[in-house]
């Protein structure tokens, strides 16, 4: 088994492969050529955060050609499991760490963060709401504008379809872990998101920042008196903030700690503004 | 020798460069502040003021607790730490072990309340009762003035912070919590407190929760600003910025900023020291 099928595996599997250490691991990089010359950075990128990590990998690669990146998909959980076995060198997670799994050995550095943005017609009254309305609008328990405030009228909401990290993010962290409610009219694309809330303004949907909206105007309400804005990211006090780490047991030291320090330069932060995300170094 | 050459120049051109990005990179960097969940409110509000006032500044915050705060100082993933509590003694032994100086930046203080039920007819504890109490020494508050009834004690999750502070300033280094004690994180023990007469418990909270519970009085001295800031009431918890020994110019002038006067509209419930008590010092 090479590296590659090897982390597939182990990340496929939810790291049952592994049972321990560091010295399985390193024992599949025997075969790779040259050995003296090339050098791995092995990932495990959590979904959201892939595509970032496929920009920054390609980047990083043009400055260093021998070293042999493999970015793989899995959750955080698994990253972070995955990283303490030594089966890989980085996981890139998009939640903190709990007091459990933050080690004396663990190191994880916070490289990006973006928001979830609550829109609806520029026209709507509504231009606040508190957490609990939210949940309970996109839970399918509030039906009715009324009942937050505005008129007499349904809430039609819209919503991305199964499998988009953003509709993920809104049940993780907006729901707490319910799902969005059946009723929800369900779209493919941010664009069309935005624009059935531009054209309906009994709608409700979400953005997550970093998407383009397609020139679509929408408005933005706030969330517990919070304006989602860049300063509020930053501090943290927009609730519907997710931060991205990039974490590794051990020494602050090699391949993968060179990669950290790029991805939190300027050069790599342009990156993730390029990528939509808020930069944070 | 042309390639010497081409060498020399690419040299003392990186060299340049070098000092132009150090130069550039001092001045963006960003400051990146992890910790107690008691200061997170509090430093919130100050960094907002802070990045409008200063416009290309990132003053980044997480949570996390006290505990999170201190390791994500050490181990360098964060610039400045939030904490509730003094550097905890593992902390303080593994900084020992990598060499690494810790300083730290007295803000104020956090209030720590001892509350009961507001049916429990006892007002005042002395700090030797209060200590009794949670010892396990008194079992009943007939013996501290109230109804005959057993005392219910719930304390907090060894998580650091405020619950640290209680408990070095209940305990001491010698005694400890009675066995029957419960353990219950911050919302649970408000819950209980509004709900179970015969409970109590510490908290630190904001005005608006005082009238489902009674704040008790410790040796005869309700806390208030004065009281807490003077220290003639025992029960607080120091807020603290800690950094290593030599942050950068963006950290000092952010934690300059936040230890100035002008900051008394974003410090909240935060007890500013009174008169000298303030100090900057390393540990």
């Amino acid at each position: 088994m090479n590296r590659r099928n090897f982390l597939a595996a182990f990340i496929a599997s939810g790291g049952a492969l592994v049972t321990g250490s560091a010295i399985n691991a390193g024992g599949f990089g025997w075969h790779l050529p040259d050995q003296a010359m090339h050098s791995s950075l092995l990932i495990a990128s959590t979904g959201s955060m892939f595509d970032l990590c496929q920009l920054l990998t390609h980047e990083y690669k043009k400055q260093n050609s021998l070293i042999d990146v493999i970015n793989e998909k899995g959750d955080s959980l698994q990253g972070i499991i995955a990283v303490k076995r030594g089966a890989i060198d980085l996981a890139a997670i998009s939640r903190e760490l709990s007091s459990e799994e933050d080690d004396a050995e663990s190191n994880s550095f916070l490289i990006a963060r973006s928001n979830i943005s609550i829109i609806v017609h520029p026209d709507s009254p509504i231009k606040n709401m508190s957490q609990n309305q939210v949940s309970n609008i996109f839970s399918g328990q509030i039906t009715n504008w009324q009942q937050v405030g505005g008129s007499n009228a349904p809430i039609n909401i819209v919503s991305r379809k199964r499998g988009s990290n953003t509709r993920k993010f809104v049940e993780d962290v907006v729901l707490a872990g319910s799902e969005i409610t059946a009723t929800a009219k369900e779209v493919d694309s941010t664009r069309q998101l935005a624009a059935a809330v531009a054209n309906d303004i009994y709608a409700i949907g979400y953005i997550a920042a970093k998407n383009d909206s397609g020139g679509a105007v929408v408005c933005s309400i706030d969330i517990d008196g919070v304006v989602a804005s860049h300063i509020t990211v930053l501090s943290g006090r927009y609730p519907y903030t997710n931060s991205f780490y990039l974490l590794f047991s051990g020494e602050q030291a090699g391949i993968k700690f060179d990669f950290i320090r790029f991805v939190r330069s300027p050069a790599g932060q342009a990156l993730v503004t390029k990528q939509g995300f808020v930069a944070v170094c | 020798m042309w390639e010497f050459t081409h060498y020399k120049t690419a040299f003392y051109l990186s060299v340049f460069i070098l000092f132009i990005g150090i130069d550039v990179q001092a001045r963006e960097h960003a400051v990146h502040i992890r910790g107690s969940t008691t200061l997170m409110p509090i430093a919130q509000k100050v960094a907002e003021t802070y990045m409008a006032e200063h416009e290309g500044t990132k003053i980044v915050i997480s949570g996390g607790g006290t505990a999170h705060g201190y390791k994500a100082v050490m181990d360098g993933t964060a610039d400045i730490a939030m904490a509730s509590s003094l550097i905890p003694d593992d902390i303080k032994n593994q900084c020992q072990l990598k060499g690494i100086e810790l300083r730290h930046t007295l803000l104020g203080y956090a209030t720590i309340l001892a509350v009961v039920n507001p049916s429990n007819n006892v007002m005042n504890l002395s700090l030797t009762q209060l200590k009794d109490i949670f010892t396990g020494r008194i079992k009943n508050w007939k013996k501290v003035g109230g109804i005959d009834a057993p005392i219910t004690i719930y304390v907090g999750p060894p998580t650091g912070g405020i619950t640290d502070t209680w408990k070095s300033l209940i305990l001491g280094v010698d005694d400890t919590y009675t066995p029957a004690g419960i353990v219950l994180n911050n919302s649970e023990r408000l819950q209980k407190i509004t709900t179970e007469t015969n409970a109590i418990t510490f908290l630190t909270l904001d005005k608006s929760n005082y009238e489902k519970l009674k704040v008790l009085k410790i040796n005869n001295v309700s806390p208030d600003k004065f009281t807490v800031g003077n220290g003639s009431y025992t029960l607080r918890a120091p807020l603290l910025l800690i950094t290593t020994a030599h942050p950068t110019a963006e950290v000092l002038d952010f934690i300059r900023y936040f230890s100035a006067p002008e900051q008394a509209n974003n410090v909240g419930e935060m007890v500013r020291v009174v008169a000298d008590e303030k100090d900057d010092h390393h540990e």
